[in-house]
């Protein structure tokens, strides 16, 4: 009964308390009154001796009721219901900082929800803190794994338990109507136990299965077992083509299973690749559990000192290459660390502004109640009384905010969802979870003291008489330096916002002038991917089959293939060695990996790539036996002697044995550069050779079309599905849109940003604002005088406006300052763009300022209006 | 001159509202005049600070209250006596007499040889 009741009552029941009280008490004093006029009393009398004999009703009506209630809780509630009827007064300050406060913790717990989900929260693996990547390098350049060298390593590797390999491909499912493409997962060693893959149905790899020997197993992901086969268990147990090979499905993955993620099939790589004699050929990811009681670091040391083995064990192959274990979460947030980060400060930012806002709004209440507030003091209330008041109010506004905000979050989640780069890691756990709402709780809180701290720290230096006797009229200093340090505050945080804003803006600025050096107007792209283990003389028929009919499509123009799309970013690199290379400025070193790309003989007249000398080998040719690449001008310009470069020979021997037949390329031309990927760099040295020299299974088409280019997908797929029915098409999109793929990021990121510096600009706007606005009416009996002594009202409108840009500048001067160490910190995500950039510093600095000068405007228009005989006969 | 009269001591008010409701459900102002009547005006309540006391008799499970109204069809809460309070009567009616029996027998002590 007790505790719970006492809550109950002190919550819930103060009303109902309080009335049955006073009525239970009101009838006993009536029955003694009545009783006293049936024993002869005067009417008059019998009430007065009814009450005295009571006693004193208010004291025992609190004793009664302390019975019931929590007694510091009850002061609470109380004190928090005067807080509320105080605000109630003052419905529009309520409305303003309600709303700013829920917008901005709203924001701030939608960019929270995805810093947690994508940086915070561990991987959904068993042991996600002791997963690690093993990571080979050879010339700095990260490699893939081999499978030669991977078993050498489950060999030799201690420190390192559960060591697998993995990489994804896409295969085509053929079983009803249309086939379909499909991610699958191909695993070597023990993935399954080390991703904590548990099964929802059926079973998992066999160790035989596990090595890829007998019949190829599969297991069905969760979710396609659910889209697919509704959930069927009868699926276990069937075979399905994938990718023309059949498969058992042996087992459905269980819910759980979340990394890698996007992945509908889960099989052991072939025999084939796990025997893997040769030690060439890097393609895929080594990752592993730190054995117990094995730290990163002595792991480390491991992998370096075995790295080191191979390569005398090797020399041929492993000589260079060095090894590193790196904990998989780092990996895999690495690149979306410091812009969620930047968008979290960002987004934060703009909290505080809000806040500081409703910090000078109630300082300035705070100050307009001075009068009331010295009353209180004088009548006993305390300081502390009226702190704890200030502290209930702005606690009140918290609590509104934060609630608000939750709705905000809720509503702007799925919008941010949509907006961010798919490419995030583990975007999917992406939600509105308990660990987002007690961070909202606590940005509440903080905003709450924050806002708080204003008031309170002019109720702590209330002078107690003074203001009585004043009249409550004039202003104290403190009040003054304390909104204007607000404003200060401010002023240096938009700043750090717009110069932040700014350096974005710029960088997509920058981005855009790259020189991608195609002209993809006309040009529709096509993606295309063929299993790693397709026969290479059907790979290059099909694609010289494909190249044929794609030209026969009518509309079509040109038709060219490669490797990789402009800007897609990767290549197939390998050292190469010139023939002469005296000859020539220079040699590349013979540890460097040059750039290679794959084309057919057409695709630079297909995105209109200008040769500028000699021309392109013709493919017919290559499959008779010629030999012939073309490199691009930072090629040339590097390796090659002026004006001299057709004729040069290459090759990718770099260490012949004596005696041995080397096989050598000779440069027929020189194409303008075509940017590999977007980077604010010069384009790097690259060798073209014709597709038909690789094996490459992966295909980009380029389609030189008349008219609209998307307007000739359909045809195009058409021509595709005669060369081979059971082909999909990945993708088919204008190249202008497949260009602007690798921007799409940043421009988000410089969306979201300038969207909050816009709205810090405004806040900060109405910071200013406000506080001149104040100010004026403070001193309409100052400026009135002023007036009347003879000063012209541009003279006060200066004086005014003067004031607002002194508070101005000195928040522009920190907020620099403060733009100087924050680029820093984001300098990374710029591009083309220095972070001391002075053209976003001036500009930000400018914006503010013009942004001031219109926030003073106003006031000082005000104050140069007022008539000084009205103020001073109100005296 | 005024009849001597004494207030009710603090603690026993309890014992008198325990015993006052053991026969009949009551309200607070019936108890205060039930309790000076019985006490043939003896006894005297401070009227106002039964309440606390009821309250917190109440709250300790000794009695209940329920609204109802009077034989003048007035609203008033009636206090009646629970199976706690039962017992705990019992229990401070024994006290007190221990209590007034040991008072009793001090009083009495004549020293020998006086």
């Amino acid at each position: 009964m007790s505790l719970f009741s006492r809550l109950r009552d002190t919550l819930f029941r103060r009303d109902r308390l309080a009335r049955e009280l006073a009525e239970e008490m009101a009838f006993h004093r009536d029955m003694r009154a009545r009783d006293n006029v049936a024993a002869g009393m005067p009417a008059e009398d019998a009430a007065a001796d009814a009450a005295r004999r009571f006693g004193h009703g208010g004291r025992l009506h609190e004793a009664a009721r302390d019975v019931h209630v929590i007694a510091w809780l009850d002061a609470l509630v109380r004190e928090a219901g005067q807080a509320w009827r105080g605000l109630a007064r003052r419905p529009g300050l309520v409305i303003t900082a309600v709303l700013s406060l829920a917008i901005g913790i709203g924001a701030t717990s939608a960019i929270f929800s995805v810093v947690d989900a994508v940086l915070l929260r561990p991987l959904p693996l068993p042991d996600a803190d002791a997963t690690v990547l093993l990571r080979e390098f050879r010339g700095g350049g990260a490699m893939g794994g081999n499978a030669a060298r991977f078993r050498d390593w489950q060999q030799d590797l201690r420190g390192v338990e559960d060591l697998s390999g993995w990489y994804g491909e896409s295969v085509t499912l053929q079983d009803q109507g249309q086939p379909k493409r499909f991610a699958m997962l191909r695993t070597f060693g023990p993935a399954l136990r080390l991703l904590g893959a548990g099964v929802a149905a059926g079973r998992t790899f066999s160790d035989e299965e596990e090595r890829g020997a007998g019949a190829p197993v599969v297991l069905m992901s969760h979710g396609l077992w659910q889209r697919r086969y509704g959930g069927d268990a009868a699926v276990v147990g069937r075979t399905l083509t994938l990718g023309g090979t059949s498969y058992t499905v042996i087992g459905v993955l269980a819910r759980e299973f979340g990394y890698p993620e996007g992945q509908d099939f889960v099989s052991p790589a072939p025999a084939g690749f796990q025997e893997g004699g040769r030690r060439g050929g890097n393609y895929f990811t080594m990752a592993g559990r730190l054995a117990a009681g094995t730290s990163l670091a002595a792991a480390g040391q491991e992998v370096a000192a075995i790295a080191r083995r191979f390569g005398e064990r090797y020399p041929d192959t492993d000589a260079g290459i060095t090894a590193t274990v790196t904990p998989l979460q780092e990996v895999e947030t690495a690149e979306a660390r410091t812009p969620l980060l930047a968008l979290l400060a960002a987004v934060g930012l703009v909290l505080v502004i809000a806040c500081v806002n409703i910090a000078g709004l109630l300082l300035t209440r705070a100050a307009e109640r001075r009068h009331e507030a010295a009353i209180r003091v004088a009548l006993g209330a305390g300081r502390a009384s009226l702190l704890r008041l200030y502290l209930l109010e702005s606690g009140w506004l918290a609590l509104l905010g934060g609630m608000g905000g939750l709705l905000v979050a809720w509503l702007g989640l799925p919008l941010l969802r949509r907006l961010l780069p798919p490419e995030l890691p583990q975007l999917g756990r992406v939600a509105l979870d308990w660990r987002v709402a007690l961070f909202a709780l606590a940005v509440s809180v903080g905003a709450g003291l924050l806002v708080a701290l204003a008031p309170a720290w002019l109720a702590a230096r209330q002078p107690s008489f003074g203001a009585l006797r004043d009249g409550g009229r004039t202003v104290t200093g403190s009040r003054r330096v304390g909104q204007r340090l607000l404003v200060v505050v401010q002023v240096a945080l938009s700043m750090m916002l717009l110069v932040g804003a700014g350096l974005f803006a710029r960088s997509l600025w920058a981005m855009r002038q790259v020189p991608v050096g195609v002209q993809p107007e006309q040009v529709l792209a096509v993606r295309l991917q063929f299993p790693w283990d397709t026969d290479q003389r059907q790979l290059h028929a099909f694609y010289r089959r494909a190249l044929a009919e794609l030209r026969e499509v009518p509309g079509v123009q040109a038709a060219g293939l490669a490797d990789r799309l402009p800007l897609d970013g990767g290549s197939q690199s390998r050292p190469l060695r010139l023939e002469n290379p005296a000859a020539g400025p220079g040699a590349p070193r013979r540890d460097e990996s040059i750039s290679l790309r794959a084309v057919s003989e057409d695709y630079f007249a297909t995105v209109s790539a200008p040769l500028r000398a000699g021309r392109a080998w013709r493919d017919d040719q290559v499959v008779a036996g010629y030999h012939e690449v073309v490199v691009n001008e930072a090629f040339a310009r590097q390796y090659l002697p002026a004006g001299g470069a057709l004729g040069a020979r290459l090759t990718f021997d770099v260490e012949p044995k004596p005696g041995e037949f080397v096989q050598y390329f000779e440069v027929v031309g020189v194409v303008a550069d075509i940017r590999p990927e977007l980077s604010p760099a010069p384009a790097p040295p690259e060798v073209y050779l014709s597709y038909l020299h690789t094996y490459w299974p992966l295909a980009s088409f380029a389609l030189r079309v008349h008219g609209e280019p998307a307007a000739m997908a359909a045809a195009v797929r058409e021509a595709f599905r005669r060369v081979d029915p059971g082909l999909v098409v990945d993708r088919v999109a204008p190249l202008t849109s497949e260009l602007a793929r690798p921007g799409a990021a940043s421009r988000v990121r410089t969306g979201l940003i300038g969207a909050f510096a816009l709205a810090a600009l405004c806040l900060a706007a109405l910071g200013l604002y406000g506080v001149l606005a104040s100010d004026v009416a403070q001193r309409r009996q100052e400026i009135g005088v002023r007036l009347a002594l003879g000063a012209d009202p541009g003279q006060v409108r200066r004086m005014v406006v003067g004031r607002g840009l002194r508070v101005t500048l000195a928040g522009l001067a920190v907020g620099t300052l403060g733009a100087l160490v924050l680029g820093r910190v984001v300098a990374s995500l710029l591009f083309g763009v220095r972070a001391t950039d002075l053209a976003a510093f001036a500009g930000a600095g400018l914006t503010l300022l013009a942004v001031a000068v219109l926030a003073s405007y106003l006031p000082a228009r005000r104050a140069a209006g007022v008539e000084p005989a009205v103020v001073l006969r109100r005296e | 001159m005024a009849k001597a009269r004494a207030d009710v001591l603090q603690g026993t008010l309890t014992l008198l509202v325990l015993q006052t409701l053991a026969h009949e459900r009551l309200h607070g102002y019936g108890i205060t005049t039930h309790i000076q009547r019985t006490s043939r005006d003896l006894l005297r309540v401070e009227e106002g600070s039964l309440y606390p006391v009821l309250h917190r008799m109440e709250e300790d499970g000794l009695i209940r209250s329920e609204w109802g109204t009077t034989d003048t069809n007035r609203r008033a809460r009636f206090y009646s006596l629970t199976a706690v309070g039962r017992k705990q009567l019992a229990a401070e009616q024994a006290s007190w007499q221990r209590l007034t029996t040991g008072v009793a027998h001090v009083l009495r002590f004549a020293p020998q040889g006086a």
